[in-house]
């Protein structure tokens, strides 16, 4: 009901993480640290979160969010980078970016709103590949197929926040400054869907998935639900990809693609639909297993071995035989969402509360 | 004057009709039954009067007033701004936004951005006009575009008299011709001599240029207004197409004062018992998104306030023991109350019950019934639509019968229970042998 203690422990395990000694061990070929690596899930929960609200949470099965991860990451990548006028401060341009790709999903959503299921998938996945075709043919704008770069440093009224890590006696190049700028992003994410969850519009939300004729025979407005489903959805992937570009430091159309939306629902669909710490979970297994455990193993294994066989080549396949026996052992998700349990206090019946 | 009163409506579905011609008046506080076989129209009535239909004739007052969205300033606001957005980006996607972007932005860096510039840019990519641009004391000449240099100039003076002869060529183009004067070639437009150049070849290749400058501009000034115009259109007479259609929508009738239950029961299954209740409430919330971001879970008096509601209303249907479970793991009966109970939290004025009692056995018929007459006793108007007879007598106040979507019977219960017509239609016809 409250904040479990459980996601306490998790913040603050991961606040002193960086230096726990464990953050520089090196993976693999790349030698690139865990904790290079940490920074780059939370914006793919935060991705992983905005899709739980439009196919968790409303039912709306949303097949482009990759296009508003893209959208985000090039609202901040034009904002800031150099070889456009703007250069914009970061602050700015994260919110700019979540403004940007919240009203682009609403704009997609109201043409869309009597479609459902099989239908909607097919038109937000067309939209996620028009958008791709936008980002390569765009050349003025987004500088087509080599994208922008480079996208600068975060800073807060003109000074580069920078100091922040060498503060931290890291160095400039850590990864520290952009580990801790996601963490309270991701951090502010989750408190903010918790209690959209339990407020009238996370009913709603759920309602519609429910039963979309019945919710509006209640007075309320199913048009308004989804399209500010689609909204914070969008929003919040488009603040992912605002993340993303920082953390980056370039944009290019490439990973933008179906892929991107394919892994992203996976991640919620494992974790569990509509349940926040499901979610976290599911992104944490499935891109911890991309990013940070198959290279550590396959740098671990013989080189005779190696040759047949890495993680590294087989994860698709990996991934696909997880999902298959997901669907076959646990269809609800590791974490299924749990409805809030409420207290009912004796009251007005009997003369006031008890 | 009658509370709810339906006439003269008919609703048909291509060319059946599933309806036609339906009128009956119920009173305030009446408990007014509609009968009739399978088939006799009956749901159809309440979709209407629920607006899940829109009915083809006919219609429907609650208190002598059609529920429906009024029409306000502020709405004609928000249907222009939605026709001036839309016009603004079929606009951009006709006029090729990618030069557009080219020509308003790469001139610029972020020392010299400025609103007036950014304007001054734009406009004039949309209507054709060549640009200076000064760089480090020296001007150079730009195609509309900003994608190639026609001239470069020494000094401002000097770019202006240029740009100005330039514009004339372009405006000319038509009649401009070439003269050879000297071995040079001069574009002529009349007497005047605009533009001179090494010989009569540079001459007429220059003169091309202008022309399809001439061209493009005339082209992208019409495809901008053809944008502008008919995306103001299309996004202003969509939005108004979808008030117009959602004006009797079902969440409109619903916050007039007409609440209903489905025949199949149609709760929330995967939320919980007192959550069902709740999104009931939802008319009674005013808080915004901000304030949702911001509630954590039990701290509003709205919230609270809410609650304390749906509680309370869950007592009196007697489901407060189960307020946290599931709605789907409720056995038959109670899901039928708590569909009841449901509908109350929308504080209606008139509550539509189709089929209550079905796949009830005697005693929760009659606890239902006990239910019906509570909530009568709080002053809300029912209308009711049941096959349990000994239901619909009991308890009805007025009965109308209707069969294959005409009305055949309305009176009191001992009146419709001796008409001929309605044993007629029940029971079929007897036979003359």
């Amino acid at each position: 009901m409250r904040f479990p203690y459980w996601r306490h422990l998790a913040i603050l395990l991961l606040l002193i993480y960086p230096f726990s000694g464990l953050e520089s061990v090196a993976i693999g070929a790349l030698a690139t640290p865990i904790g290079s690596q940490l920074d780059k899930l939370f914006f793919y929960a935060i991705l992983a979160l905005g899709l739980n609200v439009c196919v968790g949470y409303s039912g709306l099965l949303h097949l482009g969010i990759a296009a508003f991860f893209g959208i985000g990451a090039y609202i901040a990548a034009i904002l800031t980078t150099p070889s456009h006028p703007f250069q914009m401060e970061y602050f700015t341009a994260v919110a700019l970016a979540t403004v940007g790709a919240a009203v682009l999903g609403v704009a997609l959503g109201a043409p869309t709103l009597r479609l459902r299921g099989d239908y909607l998938a097919l038109v937000t996945l067309g939209f996620g590949e028009v958008v791709k075709a936008y980002f390569i043919n765009l050349d003025n704008i987004t500088r087509g197929a080599e994208g922008l770069t480079p996208i600068p440093s975060p800073d807060y009224l003109n000074v580069p926040l920078n100091w922040l890590s060498e503060a931290l006696g890291q160095g400039p190049a850590s990864f520290h400054l952009h580990y801790y700028l996601n963490l309270t992003f991701l951090v502010l994410a989750v408190v903010v869907l918790r209690n959209l969850e339990n407020s009238r519009l996370g009913r709603a939300w759920v309602a519609l998935r429910e039963d979309e004729l019945a919710l509006t025979c209640m007075g309320v407005s199913a048009t308004r639900v989804k399209l500010s489903a689609f909204a914070i959805g969008c929003g919040l992937a488009g603040l992912a990809g605002a993340l993303y570009a920082f953390s980056i430091g370039s944009v290019s159309p490439t990973p933008f693609d179906f892929n991107l939306s394919a892994i992203t629902l996976c991640c919620v669909i494992l974790g569990g639909l509509g349940s926040i710490d499901g979610v976290l979970l599911g992104t944490g297994l499935l891109y911890g297993f991309d990013r940070i455990v198959s290279p550590l193993v396959d740098s671990a294994m013989p080189e005779w071995i190696k040759q047949y066989f890495t993680i590294g080549n087989w994860r698709l396949m990996i991934f696909g035989l997880a999902l298959i026996l997901m669907m076959r052992f646990r269809p609800e998700g590791i974490i299924p969402s749990k409805r809030v349990q409420r207290e009912l206090h004796e009251f007005d019946a009997k003369g006031g509360a008890a | 004057m009658a509370f709810l009163k339906v006439e003269n409506l008919s609703m048909r579905f291509g060319g059946l009709a599933a309806v036609s011609k339906v009128s009956f008046a119920v009173e305030k506080g009446q408990i007014f039954s509609i009968i009739g076989p399978n088939g006799a129209g009956k749901t159809t009535v309440f979709n209407v009067v629920t607006g899940i239909y829109e009915p083809t004739e006919g219609d429907i007052r609650l208190d002598g007033k059609v529920e429906a969205t009024p029409f306000t300033l502020l709405r004609l606001l928000a249907w222009t701004a939605v026709g001036i957005l839309t016009g603004f980006v079929l606009m951009m996607a006709l006029i090729n936004v990618d030069r557009f972007w080219r020509a308003t932005f790469s001139s610029l860096d972020r020392s010299t951005i400025t609103f007036g510039r950014v304007w001054n840019n734009a406009s004039g990519y949309l209507t054709g006009r060549l640009a200076i641009v000064e760089k480090g004391g020296k001007w150079t000449i730009l195609d509309p575009t900003r994608s190639y240099v026609i001239q470069s100039a020494d000094s401002e003076e000097d770019a202006n008299s240029r740009l100005e002869r330039f514009e004339k060529i372009v405006a000319n183009s038509g009649i401009a011709t070439i003269q050879v004067v000297d071995g040079e070639g001069a574009i002529m437009v009349g007497d005047e001599s605009l533009l001179t150049l090494q010989n009569q070849d540079a001459a007429s290749q220059a003169l091309e240029e202008f022309r399809k400058i001439e061209v493009d501009r005339s082209r992208r000034k019409t495809f901008a207004l053809i944008g502008l115009f008919g995306g103001f259109a299309v996004g202003f007479l969509g939005a108004f197409a979808m008030w117009r259609r959602a004006r009797g929508a079902p969440e409109v009738i619903a916050r007039g004062g007409i609440a209903r239950t489905f025949q199949n029961i149609r709760l929330f299954h995967n939320m919980t018992v007192i959550e069902n209740v709740l999104v009931g409430r939802d008319r009674f919330y005013r808080s915004g998104l901000i304030g949702m971001a911001m509630n954590a879970l039990g701290i509003t008096p709205e919230e609270n306030q809410n609650l304390r509601v749906a509680g309370d209303l869950l007592r009196f249907v007697g489901l407060d023991a189960k307020a946290n479970m599931l709605a789907k793991n409720l056995p038959y009966g109670d899901q039928r109350r708590l569909e009841i109970a449901r509908a109350l939290a929308t504080e209606p004025r008139l509550l539509l019950l189709d089929e209550p009692a079905a796949g009830m056995n005697p005693s929760e018929s009659a606890d239902l019934m006990k239910l019906i007459e509570q909530i009568r006793s709080r002053g809300i108007t029912i209308l009711l639509i049941e096959h349990h007879m000994n239901i619909v007598m009991a308890i009805s106040d007025r009965i109308v019968v209707l069969d294959h979507g005409v009305k055949i019977a309305e009176g009191t219960p001992e009146e419709v229970r001796s008409n001929p017509a309605v044993i007629e239609a029940y029971l079929g016809k007897e036979e003359v042998s």
